[in-house]
């Protein structure tokens, strides 16, 4: 359990999993200074998150999600884009945060930015987003696979 | 897409088209928290990796994977994602897989879905005569949309009773791509081309795809089908070849022994066949027996007729014997009125008469007594 301190309530409420726990479970009571448990996030990670979300703050809600509307992975904003510049288990963890917490906007540009480094791996596949070629992503220890070559004999 | 329709077919064979988790736990990194890894520096350029052993089944991947997501957060990265790129990153892994055919499964179903409501929405503005529909301006719409249901519908029959058995996905992702592009063209554009301009691409590549599934990928399907159980797990075992030198032993392995479920219809047919075979044994026996009883009524009534053509006959015969009589009667009636011996015949013709008379009695008794 990680104590988070000096943080912004209004802020919290953004993760809609404190906001629960803040108003649907009377922990929002004036001079109720229990720590608020996340087992789910660490102190790094959840600073982050913090960071990212004061940015946004004043932000529009996103609107509803279209499903026949094309989704793009090239219309990350500036601000994110710097923001995500991070190892790829960072990445990671960001994506589990930003799940765990129920922030929309911060789960969308991670899995965004993810799946436009997985669609440069066609060009690039040294990078190995998903068929492991040293780094972190993928599988360590499988042969190397390439997503988009399909060689016979490979093991899954 | 020829090439992943290949690898498809390779992975069906393998059993890759159905379920099956092996190697990738699901749900890791959301319950067990371990502290973040240091952050991986990048090979040299130019060194070369020596591949490591691969993983054992039952080894978990790393935390720090994509594939180690939950599958939420996959499926989130994925639908950033072309459905063509998905149908290629089927072959990553068996989780990777999982999740990719579970995408263009939805994939599929949500095209269909988005074209109902464009249809709809486009038949909603068209006027309902013929005449003006077709001066209207959403009559090309309304045309590559009725061209996209038809291919929607072809997709279906060929795909979709496979997937709803769970036994591949929905293979071709690009398919899905160019639908969507095509509606989305539609939806967005006031003046369209004309639809064989527009549908060009779209039936060339379904077309394709229907094709290779139904040559290459449905018969390895169809031994997966149920029922197929019997003749799949025999084949492990196969006979000496049998006189038949052209047919494979599989072939006639497969031929000589029909599946479970055929053997079980069958057994069922012939108990009801047997069942009809007892009811048709049952009536023919009553139908002999009233056929013997008729006959014997006949023999009877035969009988009868023969006896009544005696008895007929006799008084046939005593008839013509009265009648003789009685003529001579009536004849030596006719002398003795004319002339002497008269007395001498008259005794005669009194028992000539009497004769006559008795013959007559007699044959009324037995016409009486018959």
């Amino acid at each position: 359990m990680y104590r988070l301190l000096g943080a912004d309530v209004e802020i919290a409420k953004q993760y809609v999993t404190i906001k629960i726990m803040l108003e649907d479970l009377g922990m929002d009571d004036e001079g109720d200074d229990d720590p608020i448990p996340l087992p789910n996030v660490n102190a790094a990670i959840l600073k982050k998150v913090i960071q990212c979300c004061t940015h946004h703050k004043d932000d529009t809600p996103p609107p509803e999600d279209d499903e026949n509307k094309e989704k793009q992975t090239d219309d990350i904003p500036v601000w994110d884009q710097e923001f995500l510049k991070v190892d790829q288990g960072t990445s990671f963890e960001l994506i589990l945060a930003a799940n765990y917490l129920d922030i929309k906007g911060l789960l969308d540009v991670t899995c965004k930015s993810v799946a436009s480094i997985v669609e440069g791996e066609k060009d690039h596949p040294e990078t190995g987003v998903v068929a492991g070629v040293g780094g972190s992503f993928g599988f360590k220890g499988v042969e190397p696979l390439g997503a988009y070559s399909l060689s016979p004999g490979t093991t899954m | 897409m020829a090439a992943a329709a290949a690898a498809e077919e390779r992975m069906a064979e393998e059993g890759g088209g159905g379920h099956g988790d092996g190697g990738c736990p699901s749900a890791m990194g959301s319950s067990q928290r371990l502290p973040p890894p240091p952050p991986a520096q990048p090979p040299p350029p130019g060194s070369q990796t020596p591949p490591a052993p691969a993983l054992a089944a039952d080894q978990m991947p790393p935390n720090n994977t994509l594939v180690a997501l939950p599958i939420v957060a996959i499926e989130n990265i994925l639908s950033f994602l072309a459905y063509d790129e998905i149908s290629q990153l089927r072959l990553v892994c068996k989780r990777m897989d999982l999740v990719c055919q579970r995408m263009l499964n939805q994939g599929f179903l949500k095209v269909e879905r988005y074209h109902n409501l464009c249809q709809k929405q486009v038949k909603a503005q068209l006027p309902r005569r013929e005449s003006e529909r077709r001066n209207h301006s959403l009559a090309r719409h309304a045309d590559i949309l009725a061209a996209v249901e038809t291919r929607l519908s072809l997709l279906n029959m060929t795909f979709m009773k496979y997937v709803d058995s769970n036994l591949c996905c929905f293979i071709p992702g690009k398919v899905i791509d160019e639908i969507y592009r095509v509606l989305r063209y539609v939806n967005s554009t006031r003046a369209p081309q004309r639809a064989h301009e527009v549908l060009q691409e779209l039936r060339d590549i379904s077309s394709m795809a229907m094709e290779y599934f139904d040559e290459k990928i449905v018969p390895i399907l169809k031994r997966k089908l149920p029922g197929s159980d019997v003749s799949g797990r025999l084949m492990g075992s196969p006979p000496v070849p049998g006189p038949s030198a052209a047919l494979t032993t599989m072939q006639l392995f497969s031929k000589q022994n029909p599946s479970r479920q055929e053997v079980t219809k069958l057994q069922q047919q012939v108990k009801t066949n047997g069942a009809g075979v007892t009811v048709l044994r049952r009536e023919i026996s009553e139908l002999r027996t009233k056929v013997q009883e008729q006959q014997k009524q006949l023999q009877d009534q035969d009988q009868k007729l023969l006896e009544q053509t005696q008895i007929i006959g006799e008084q046939n015969a005593r008839l013509a014997e009265l009648e003789r009589k009685l003529r001579e009667v009536m004849e030596s009636a006719v002398g003795s009125s004319s002339g002497a011996g008269q007395n001498e015949e008259s005794p005669r013709k009194r028992k000539k008469a009497a004769e006559a008379i008795d013959s007559l009695r007699k044959s009324k008794r037995l016409r009486n007594r018959k």
